[in-house]
């Protein structure tokens, strides 16, 4: 995650909180890196995305963020091999998967069992 | 059958900014729980007054530390901890209403010198106990 005067931080949750909490927090973070409203957008889809690839089995979700200008950075993670692979596959509309249209960056990083999934918007 | 906690950790640098975030953390936190909305208030309210403590009081002025928050929800309620590895509880000035505010938010509330150095207050609120309807 790059690092920025407005500060990263670090979140974790359990899965049922997971998307009200991600749709708050997403949003506060584009509005503060100034991000166009239509990104915004991507980001509270981004957010449901993340909570809903988490399989319910009392695991938390930890999401690590920083912004800077104009830029919003995630990393997901650690994340079981089979919540990475929903989180960069699913959902799919038209046959295309979600996530790597709306980040600008997709990455998945680290090896079975701990993988983490940064993701860049702006 | 093991019932795992609902929880919510929040680790940020001790920026004005970010207590915004804190506070829509917590928020949607109340919000999956589906606690009443007169209680989300004070949950929020109170949570803002503690970061902004935090924020205000708690370290030399720029000097950039840590703030923590931790949400717990437990049998009719949330318990809300907010913490700093500041200077502690001192004489600055202020206006005197953070603490009185949180006292009147919460079912009840506890704050505490850490032995390392930093404050934690630790603040409970029953579901079913609007103390302040912050929304009219």
């Amino acid at each position: 995650v790059s690092d920025d005067a407005g500060g990263g931080g670090t979140i974790t949750l359990s899965r049922r909180a997971a998307g009200p909490v991600l749709a708050r927090v997403l949003g506060v973070l584009g509005a503060r890196a100034e991000l166009p409203v239509d990104r915004v957008s991507d980001l509270l889809v981004v957010a449901d995305l993340i909570a809903g690839a988490h399989d319910d089995d009392g695991g938390a979700v930890r999401v690590e963020f920083a912004t800077a200008a104009r830029r919003v950075d995630l990393v997901v993670g650690p994340l079981a091999d089979g919540a990475a692979q929903r989180l960069l596959d699913q959902p799919q509309v038209a046959g295309v998967a979600l996530l790597p249209r709306l980040a600008d960056e997709v990455e998945l990083v680290g090896g079975p069992g701990e993988r983490h999934v940064r993701l860049r918007f702006g | 059958v093991t019932t795992v906690p609902e929880r919510l950790g929040l680790s940020l640098p001790a920026l004005p900014e970010n207590v915004l975030v804190a506070r829509q953390a917590v928020t949607g936190f109340c919000e999956a729980l589906a606690f009443p909305v007169a209680v989300i208030e004070n949950v929020r309210l109170a949570v803002t007054e503690a970061c902004a403590n935090v924020v205000v009081h708690a370290y030399a002025k720029d000097a950039v530390e840590h703030l923590e928050l931790d949400a717990t929800a437990v049998p009719g309620g949330v318990v809300v901890v907010v913490c700093d590895c500041g200077r502690g509880v001192g004489d600055e000035p202020g206006a005197g209403l953070g603490l009185p505010l949180i006292d009147a938010l919460t079912d009840a509330y506890e704050l505490e010198a850490l032995e390392a150095g930093g404050t934690r207050i630790t603040m409970r609120f029953r579901d079913d106990d609007a103390r302040i309807d912050a929304s009219v």
